[in-house]
């Protein structure tokens, strides 16, 4: 552990900025849930310069993997995180896929973009309702989770879990996550009912005076700032900057769907991008189930082949999310995983200054933070 | 004589305790849960047993400064809340000044100031002292000064004690201005008389203006800023547990129930008495406690950027009903 | 069932503390909580982040180095009688991040919860369903109401 004098001595001059007080919040915090220490620097009340303290919970997942046969990897990365456990298997088995050279079958690909999509809905709720519980607004929250619920049902009835779902296998996806008549019907019904009750949810929320007094203006992020710092997902777009990797990913090339951007850059235009996300996602998820093709769900007929490192870029709700790893010997080498929230620390920090102590905790928020995700290993590669 | 209004003193008081400690349940059940179209909990279980829970838990030294001063607080707000609910009693009204308008303010004040001692003194675990190595190589700024989260709300109580208030104490000054006396008695002798100023236009600006201050004397949640969720989390009473944590939730339920008694008092000309009277307080209790559950439930916490306007604007409101009372009198 | 079990039956306050792991317990608590469908409130059971003012600590996740000193802290801060319940398979043995290695003992991992705080309870699960939770923390109350 490195002490305080330690500190000092590594702190260089020009940073010796005394701040009148400093609030410490964690790593225990009713706002936070999960595990972080945010370390606020205050003066009268006004946050002047924030730092986020990550790597709390990490567990070497990338360590673990590291060794273990591409099939059992594979299911390990499910565990990376408990909100975007499918995007994690997929983008995991699309790089495997990658580097042994495996066909897809086109069934699989429209399952897993159904797959993405449903998390995606699931993950933009929590998220709403997340920062409804933030802004202590208990009733908007409770509202979001009850509708949450029917999202969570069909996860369930796909994946057979209510959290770890991941419908992906090397080579397809698993047989039980198949579409049948009864599913289809079942998942189109509660798409109808979750346009209508969402749409309701969002009229009501924009309307709000009091709630829009609180996150009109707050957690300003200028697009500049955000491209300096990597910024990816909807944070990126609520800044103004149209950019969603799915309109290159080949999956995502029969489905037409929005790109949302906001122009206000706060934590109004974060809430918005989201919420209209919400229905890009019920339109994408619509066309699947109309033009799902009949065929094999997983192709069996591979073999394992050794092969460098391949890189694979999917957009899961969050942002950017990228895995890479070589073969050798049908066991994995140099898995590393990088996920979207790790990008978005620097906007979450930078969003924090110049508010109120009690708009802090809610800027982050606003950046959908998943900080389980993201305690990975890094190396900083200087250029 | 005396011992006979001694007795009906303290049966008053005990009717008062238990009618207060129903009303956080009743917020709860029946108002907030049924917005969130939920079951909720059972009437009893946030406020009373939850309580006498707390009376029989183990206590430890709590985090503070000053340990034993810090555990006392909650007993000082009840005795304080106590002798402010014996002002409101027309037992009383004898005693000359102490039965006033100014007595009621002062003690108020006397609450409130509370705040701040039990927030300088608390020192919980969650932000400071918690087990974490901040310092680590190439953290920012290494040599600012450490604060902990109930500093923070020492700030905002401060702030609540010198403006966050003040509607209130104007609203207490309409039916003062009304009546022409700053005694209780003469105030509810006039509406006895006259009928209730409630009925009158001062009368309904004013009880507006009472609510909201009110409201804010209470720290209920819109105005919760000394202890909400999002970055304090509870504030002063942070370290509170066991028995004076218990006698913390009396005192504070007790308080909703009084500051109801003070509305009744000078709004309805119904003062908290051993008589068919003591239902005004009771009812205006229920009644103030459901619409405040209401208005929490439908809003989010105010930062200083709303909490501030929402203070002015009731000022205002205040003032016009002071003026409306001038112009009702001449 | 005496006037000190009657009560303490009547109010229940849960504290969560959440490890490590990967976020879905602490969501499905959470939501257990929050969420109208399955409303913990019901049962007499509210949800709290003050240790001051908990009964019983549910705790998620594998519990990491950096978190194992602010755990055992946080539960010493409980007034007695407390309890604790330990949620999901990475609370319960590790999980996947303590033993996939076989043997080899996890650098990251300072073992499962009952090597750090004693345990009353343990709910299965990865991850655990709200339902599970209610029933747990519900199952749990007899004990805590036996202590005096």
């Amino acid at each position: 552990m490195v002490t305080y004098e330690d500190g000092l001595k590594t702190c260089s001059p020009k940073e010796r900025q005394v701040f009148e007080t400093e609030v410490d919040m964690g790593t225990v915090h009713p706002a936070a849930l999960e595990p972080y220490r945010v370390r606020l620097f205050v003066e009268d009340e006004i946050v002047k310069d924030a730092e986020i303290h990550v790597g709390i919970n990490h567990r070497g997942i990338e360590r673990i993997m590291e060794g273990l046969p591409v099939e059992k990897g594979n299911a390990l990365t499910e565990k990376v995180c408990g909100i975007c456990s499918n995007a994690h298997i997929w983008n995991s088995c699309r790089a495997g896929e990658g580097a042994i050279g495996i066909e897809v079958p086109e069934r699989a690909i429209y399952i897993r973009v159904l797959m993405e999509e449903l998390e995606r809905l699931h993950s933009h709720m929590l998220y709403l309702a997340h920062g409804s519980e933030v802004l202590s607004h208990e009733t908007f929250s409770m509202r979001i989770f009850y509708i949450r619920e029917s999202v969570m049902d069909l996860l369930r009835m796909m994946g057979g879990n209510r959290v770890q779902y991941g419908a992906s296998v090397l080579g397809g996806i698993r047989p039980r996550a198949d579409l049948d008549a009864m599913r289809t019907q079942k998942i189109l019904e509660t798409m109808d009912y979750l346009e209508d009750k969402v749409g309701d949810f969002v009229n009501r929320f924009v309307r709000d005076p009091m709630v829009m007094s609180r996150i009109t203006g707050t957690g300003q992020l200028s697009q500049k700032e955000a491209l300096k710092r990597e910024v990816t997902g909807p944070t990126l777009r609520a800044t103004g900057y149209e950019f969603d990797l799915r309109r290159e990913m080949p999956e995502y090339e029969p489905f037409e769907f929005d790109v949302i951007t906001q122009d206000t850059c706060d934590v109004k235009a974060n809430i918005v991008v989201r919420a209209l996300e919400i229905f890009e996602a019920i339109k994408i998820i619509r066309q699947v189930l109309k033009d799902v093709p009949e065929g094999p769900v997983v192709n069996r007929d591979w073999e394992m082949v050794d092969s460098p490192v391949y890189k694979s870029y999917i957009e899961v709700p969050r942002g950017r999310c990228y895995h890479s790893y070589g073969v050798e010997n049908g066991r994995m080498r140099h898995v590393i995983i990088r996920t979207p929230s790790m990008s978005n620390i620097g906007a979450m920090q930078e969003s924090c200054i110049g508010h109120p102590i009690q708009d802090a905790q809610l800027c982050i928020v606003s950046c959908d933070p998943c900080f389980t995700c993201t305690d990975r290993a890094i190396q900083v590669i200087r250029l | 004589m005396n011992l006979m209004y001694i007795g009906a003193i303290i049966a008053t008081f005990i009717i008062a305790v238990i009618v207060g400690l129903w009303l956080p349940g009743i917020q709860r059940k029946y108002v907030q849960a049924r917005i969130q179209q939920r079951i909720g909990p059972p009437v009893s279980s946030p406020g009373i047993f939850a309580t006498t829970k707390f009376f029989l838990k183990e206590s430890v030294t709590p985090n503070a400064t000053m340990p034993r001063m810090y555990n006392a607080l909650p007993l000082i707000t009840l005795i304080v809340v106590a002798v402010l609910f014996i002002t409101l009693m027309p037992y009383v009204y004898g005693f000359g000044a102490f039965a006033s308008v100014v007595a009621i303010v002062g003690l108020l004040k006397v609450e409130e100031v509370m705040y701040l001692f039990m927030s300088s003194s608390s020192q919980s675990i969650l932000s400071k002292t918690m087990p974490f190595p901040d310092h680590a190589k190439g953290g920012v700024h290494l040599d600012a000064k450490k604060s902990f989260l109930e500093q923070i709300s020492a700030n905002r109580s401060l702030r609540l004690v010198t403006f966050g208030s003040l509607p209130l104490y104007l609203a207490m000054f309409i039916p003062v201005i009304m009546a022409g006396s700053m005694k209780l008695q003469n105030i509810v002798l006039v509406q006895r008389a006259t009928g209730p100023f409630l009925l009158s236009v001062p009368g309904i600006i004013g009880a507006i203006a009472f609510f909201v201050g009110f409201l804010v004397v209470l720290n209920e949640y819109p105005f919760s800023y000394l202890k909400g969720k999002s970055d304090v989390i509870d504030g002063p009473i942070l370290e509170y547990m066991a028995k004076s944590r218990g006698v913390y939730f009396i005192a504070h339920s007790f308080l909703l129930f009084v500051g109801s008694s003070i509305f009744s008092t000078l709004y309805l000309g119904l003062p908290p008495s051993l008589s068919i009277d003591l239902l005004g307080p009771i009812v205006c209790s229920i009644i103030i406690s459901m619409a405040g559950a209401a208005v929490s439930a439908f809003s989010p916490l105010f930062t200083n950027r709303e909490f501030y306007p929402t203070v002015v604007a009731t000022t205002g409101v205040a003032l016009v009903g002071i003026l409306a009372a001038f112009i009702t009198i001449m | 069932m005496g006037f000190k079990s009657y009560t303490r039956s009547r109010a229940v306050h849960v504290m969560l503390v959440y490890t490590g792991g990967c976020n879905g317990c602490d969501i499905e608590i959470v939501n257990s909580v929050l969420s109208p469908k399955f409303d913990i409130e019901q049962y007499k059971v509210f949800l709290t982040w003050n240790p001051r003012e908990a009964d019983i600590l549910v705790v998620t996740g594998p519990v990491t180095y950096r978190n194992k000193e602010p755990l055992i802290k946080i539960y010493e801060s409980i007034p007695n009688p407390k309890m604790v319940v330990a949620a999901g398979s990475c609370a319960l043995m590790g999980g996947v991040y303590d033993n996939i290695h076989g043997e080899i003992e996890s650098e990251e991992i300072a073992g499962p919860v009952d090597k750090v705080i004693p345990v009353d309870a343990k709910i299965p699960g990865c991850a655990v369903r709200p339902e599970d939770i209610v029933s747990g923390v519900v199952a749990v109350l007899p004990i805590l109401l036996g202590k005096d």
